[in-house]
């Protein structure tokens, strides 16, 4: 069928070539026409053209050959009537200069000679540029004889010797008699035999005639320069002596007959005939041209160019239409093969479609059975004798199961990423802390390996939009990968993870990026990740590790990784590191966003729930205000404070210093502590610490400044001042006092004798400035003391650094940063190696109980469910909160329904005020009409009575999924999760009753 | 007295626990439990009752939809599957929970065999859990037929 159709447009295309064709065709005919007639007239006028040169060239050349002639003979009459010259000697002596004069002066004159009646002659001619003298000496008779002889140049005497010539006289003896007339014949006593145009006058005294002789040649010369166009020009004169015969292009035969002229060929030809008149000798002359009829000619050149033209106008097209087919068979065939090669990858992505369809579902029965199997295992375990070995076996077989779940739900997620089912579970989730809490879980287990996990937090940015928007499982999934890998490919050096926040646009968008470097000394075995390996790393099951290791996630490579950076909107890619420097460095970024409500409101929260800590201090009101104004990044967030502190002149600032083992994290500490402007010494051996306290000691600004140096050196003061907790703070609001925080890492050196320098130290110091000791994993029990120093086991870098340097006046405390509770959860947190589960959220929600019990007091809810068991609890569980009246209703229909009655009966009544149910609780998923039907209609009934009855929904699903953001499209004002829980039921009405 | 109080007390709190070990039940339970006072001190077995009867009754609609080989109405078995899990979910009736979101998945994907499995299952499930619940109250009624208090169990 597509070949048909190719057929029918070839067809198509010659028509239009064939009919296109003959336009132009008829065009050029009609042009040829115009230029053969144009020809033919042009041609005409050549001819006209020549013929009147010719004339020209008549007329011009011996212009007044007549009146000179004339002139010279009226001279010599004059002359001549005087004295009656009989004798040749009187003409030679008399007439002679007379006609040398003449020959001199005419132009162009070749010959002036006199002659008598009687025969004498006298003459001037000119042969070979030289004159001669040509005489006739005496009077015709016997011995009439003509001699030539030599003149004199200049004054035409004759010289040399005279020299008998031959008479060629012809018309001589016509012109002694008197007659007055012009001819052409030879000149007098040349043996050239030169033709001259002759005029002769008689004398009026009838003595004799006078001649000027005037060369053809010259006339002839000057014709036969005339271009002729491929023409023949004759000219003869009346006795039929052709004078002038030019151009030989036609070969004609001419001769004459009986006084007619007659040209003989076979061509046609065209000739005009004319007389021209030269210095009064009448020529006849004839221009011949061929006749071949040039507009003819010219037509047949036409004829064949036209010919040739249609020739190749004919080869075009078909050559055209030969390529055409050419190229269509050869794209029909490059289609068939792309119609083969798309089915086969079609039917190849159904194939590997099915295939990761049947896998899923295979995961999802492996996961069924392997449930069963976790099940059956505890039912065993309940049966079997304890301490025996089947229970270790049991414990085994438990752990290889929850593997194989970790492992198997990796899978899934694997497959979820690929089929594009994989969605962001939004919630709210502080950053800082989540980055805190992946480091915190690998970092005992790098120790092990002797690397050091650095959490480097640059310039501080994330803490500034540490609450954020996102996917937290993902983010701390993407991160624990990451670090994973760090951790486990990292033999020994340090990794280091850089966050930093940035605004890609003024939107509510945190950027965050963060590369977690995998850096190894420069002893180390590790070799890094090679150039050509990079790409392929990303790449699906190129390495998928053997066990999960208990956290989700990890079991696939960083493939997984790099889909869920890419489905948060960033990208993963690995940087180039410096010459010298090994390791691997990752980088990632991802797009989260800042909570919308205003910065300073989740600054507020975040404040109080590290401030929660503190519940129990005395000082609380003074902390909790300087807090709100100190912010987390202190330094960033609170102008008024910089102020503050800017302009107190007696503040000289604190000083931090650190000893601690590993050089980056010194690096990173140290430059973190001075971005927020805070003095730090570093200090790199604990051999040299007693050094730098001495030093720093004795230049510290207080004892420069310090009057009585060694009377307040006392051991007394400090130590009280250090006690009396509760008049620090009265003093530090008055003016900020010097603190000294030690950070030191026990494990640097011999804790006693550390411990001793610290001792002396403190001694040492003056009144005013309070030392502050921040031991890092030192033992248990060793720094117990009343001193308020603080013992961490873990490490110190993110918000647990933060909450360290709140205890400098700079930052608003010098209370310790954790409570004893928090502190024993750091230590029994060291213990275990798990992570502290200190989530103030909860205890919040747990603390205030008896608040919730009367929430609801007296409220009104309608409780839509079509199941009444959820309905029967939810009743209940309202009713535990002071709920007054609940009202079941099991479905959406007579929820609409028993709504619209309630407002149109009041309205009736003409109190609206009063809604039918404060509350509404609804379920999503319900036969006929469902939830989210059922509140689009309310909500429409609502409207027309201008009243908002808070409607929650209660579903099965997660509050992250899909349904969950639908209900809030669909107009519900909260949403909960079934099965109903009393403190998300509480937290959620509280939040709504804040919102009414 | 006191003491056979005390042993069944005992008795009791150790066959909760297990209950709770061997993932019969979770903290939804407790919760009913709490709501649990002297105004409606049947509430909760009320409640697991009209489980069991809206057990009974889905579970013979699914099996009766799942009877018709070759045409199932996969969607009316998803929403009683959905109902289940709600319910059994308000009850604190994990294991049962638990398979219904299996089931729900078997039916989302049509997989015939493994909503006939699941089925099966829950029916199991939800009558030794029945039949576990059955003993509870039993013991309950004993306690406070001997005149003793229930005792509050801390998981």
């Amino acid at each position: 069928m597509p070949m048909r159709c190719g057929v029918l447009r070839y067809d198509l295309h010659v028509f239009l070539v064939i009919v296109f064709g003959t336009i132009p065709i008829k065009i050029w005919r009609r042009t040829t026409k115009n230029i053969t007639n144009n020809v033919t007239l042009s041609t005409e006028d050549l001819l006209s053209s020549l013929v009147s040169e010719i004339e020209n060239i008549g007329k011009i050349i011996y212009p007044k050959t007549n009146l000179s002639t004339i002139g010279l003979a009226r001279v010599i009459d004059s002359y001549l009537t005087n004295n009656d010259v009989t004798q040749f000697t009187e003409i030679q002596t008399q007439i002679a200069p007379m006609l040398f004069q003449a020959y001199t002066t005419i132009p162009q004159v070749s010959q002036v000679s006199y002659i008598s009646r009687n025969g004498l002659l006298f003459s001037y001619i000119t042969k070979l540029n030289t004159s001669f003298s040509v005489f006739a000496n005496s009077s015709s008779g016997e011995d009439y004889t003509w001699y030539t002889q030599t003149v004199d140049q200049l004054t035409g005497r004759l010289n040399g010797n005279a020299k008998k010539s031959q008479r060629y006289t012809d018309w001589f003896q016509d012109v002694q008699g008197n007659c007055t007339t012009a001819f052409v014949g030879t000149s007098l006593g040349g043996e050239d035999n030169e033709n001259l145009f002759h005029r002769v006058v008689s004398l009026n005294s009838k003595k004799g005639a006078v001649s000027l002789g005037f060369p053809v040649k010259t006339f002839t010369g000057v014709l036969n320069r005339l271009n002729l166009h491929g023409g023949e020009l004759y000219m003869w004169n009346k006795d039929g002596t052709l004078l002038v015969r030019q151009g030989y292009s036609l070969n004609a035969s001419f001769f004459f007959s009986n006084g007619s002229t007659c040209f003989g060929k076979e061509s046609k030809f065209q000739a005009f005939c004319s007389v021209l008149e030269v210095s009064g000798v009448p020529l006849s002359y004839t221009l011949v041209f061929p006749n071949k009829d040039r507009g003819l000619s010219i037509e047949n050149a036409s004829m064949y160019l036209l010919i040739v033209t249609m020739f190749l106008g004919l080869c075009w097209p078909l050559g055209f239409v030969v390529f055409m087919l050419q190229a269509a068979r050869r794209d029909m065939h490059m289609r068939v093969t792309l119609i083969n090669q798309m089915e086969a990858t079609q039917q190849a992505e159904r194939k590997s479609m099915n295939k990761s369809q049947a896998f899923a579902s295979a995961s999802h029965d492996i996961r069924g059975s392997l449930a069963g199997i976790t099940g059956l295992i505890d039912l065993c375990r309940e049966e079997v004798r304890p301490g025996c070995e089947l229970e270790t076996s049991l414990d085994q077989v438990n752990a290889c199961t929850k593997d194989l779940v970790a492992l198997l739900n990796s899978v899934l997620d694997m497959s979820k990423v690929e089929s594009g089912k994989m969605q962001l579970e939004e919630e709210e989730f502080n950053l800082a802390k989540l980055l805190e809490d992946v480091i915190d879980f690998f970092h005992p287990m790098a120790m092990k390996k002797g690397v050091d996990v650095v959490l480097d937090l640059h310039d501080g940015s994330v803490f500034k939009f540490s609450n954020v928007r996102g996917d937290r499982g993902k983010m701390k999934q993407i991160l624990n990968n990451l670090v994973s890998n760090a951790v486990k490919f990292t033999v020994n050096g340090h990794i280091s993870i850089r966050a930093l926040a940035q605004k890609p646009s003024s939107n509510s968008t945190v950027f965050l990026v963060s590369d977690p470097k995998r850096n190894a000394s420069m002893f180390s075995k590790c070799k890094g990740i090679p150039m050509e390996m990079r790409k392929s790393v990303f790449e699906n099951y190129v390495q998928v590790r053997e066990t999960a290791q208990g956290q989700q996630g990890t079991g696939l490579g960083l493939g997984i990784v790099q889909s869920l950076v890419r489905l948060m909107g960033g990208e993963i890619r690995i940087i180039d590191k410096a010459m010298g420097e090994k390791g691997t460095c990752f980088h990632f970024n991802v797009l989260l966003t800042t909570l919308e409500c205003s910065v300073s409101d989740m600054k507020v929260r975040y404040d109080i729930e590290a401030g929660g800590d503190c519940i129990s201090t005395p000082n609380l009101g003074l902390r909790i205000t300087t807090l709100l104004g100190g912010g987390i990044n202190i330094r960033n967030l609170s102008p008024r404070l910089n102020n503050f502190l800017g302009s107190s002149p007696k503040h000289d600032g604190s000083r931090v210093v650190l000893l601690l083992k590993d050089e980056e994290r010194r690096r990173v500490t140290e430059k973190y502590i001075k971005s927020l402007e805070i003095k730090v010494t570093v200090v790199e051996k604990w051999e040299h610490l007693n050094h730098a306290l001495e030093r720093l000691f004795r230049f510290s600004p207080q004892s420069s400044m310090g009057r009585a140096e060694c009377s307040l050196r006392s051991r007394e003061l400090p130590l009280i001042g250090m006690d009396g907790k509760s008049q620090i703070p009265r003093m530090r609001s008055k003016s900020f006092s010097t603190v000294v925080l030690l950070m030191i890492d026990a494990k640097t050196g011999p804790f006693s004798e550390l411990n001793d320098i610290v001792e002396q130290f403190r001694r040492g110091l003056h009144h005013g400035i309070s030392c502050r000791v921040v031991w890092i994993n030192a033992p248990p029990n060793a720094c117990e003391n009343e001193r308020g120093d603080i013992n961490c086991s873990k490490p110190l870098h993110g918000p647990r650094l933060n909450r360290v340097l709140k205890m400098l006046p700079e930052f608003g405390g010098n209370e310790p940063i954790e409570t004893p509770s928090e502190r024993e959860s750091f230590i029994n947190s060291a213990r275990t190696g798990q992570k502290p589960i200190g989530n103030p959220e909860d205890e919040q929600g747990t603390s205030k109980p008896s608040d919730d019990e009367n929430i609801l007091n007296g409220k009104r809810v309608l409780v839509v469910d079509d199941d009444h068991i959820p309905s029967l609890v939810a009743t209940r569980n309202l009713k535990k909160i002071g709920v007054s009246e609940v009202k079941q209703c099991n479905s959406g229909k007579e929820a609409v329904r028993l709504v619209s009655e309630w407002l149109t009966q009041r309205e009736q009544q003409g109190s609206i005020d009063m809604l039918p149910f404060d509350y509404i609780f609804m379920d999503c998923q319900m036969p006929e009409m469902d939830g989210y039907e059922a509140t689009r209609e309310i909500r429409k009934v609502e409207r027309k009575y201008g009243v908002h009855i808070p409607i929650i929904a209660v579903s099965g699903h997660d509050p992250c999924s899909k349904e969950a953001r639908e209900t809030i499209e669909a107009g519900m004002d909260a949403f909960l999760e079934k099965p109903l829980n009393q403190d998300q039921l509480c937290k959620v009405m509280r939040e709504l009753e804040s919102k009414i | 007295m006191d003491t056979l109080i005390a042993q069944l007390q005992k008795q009791f709190r150790d066959y909760t626990i297990s209950l709770y070990h061997q993932g019969f039940l979770d903290d939804q339970f407790t919760e009913l439990k709490k709501m649990q006072d002297e105004f409606s001190p049947d509430f909760v077995a009320e409640l697991v009752t009209l489980f069991f009867e809206d057990c009974e009754k889905l579970i013979s609609n699914m099996a009766r939809a799942l009877d018709q080989t070759g045409n199932v109405d996969f969607k009316l078995v998803g929403s009683s599957v959905h109902q289940l899990k709600g319910s059994s979910s308000s009850v604190g009736a994990k294991r049962v929970k638990g398979l219904c979101v299996v089931f729900k998945e078997c039916c989302d994907s049509q997989n015939y065999e493994g909503c006939v499995r699941c089925l099966q299952q829950v029916d199991v499930e939800y009558k030794s859990l029945k039949a576990k619940l059955q003993d509870l109250f039993n013991l309950e009624q004993q306690i406070v037929q001997a005149g003793g208090r229930i005792p509050q169990v801390d998981i």
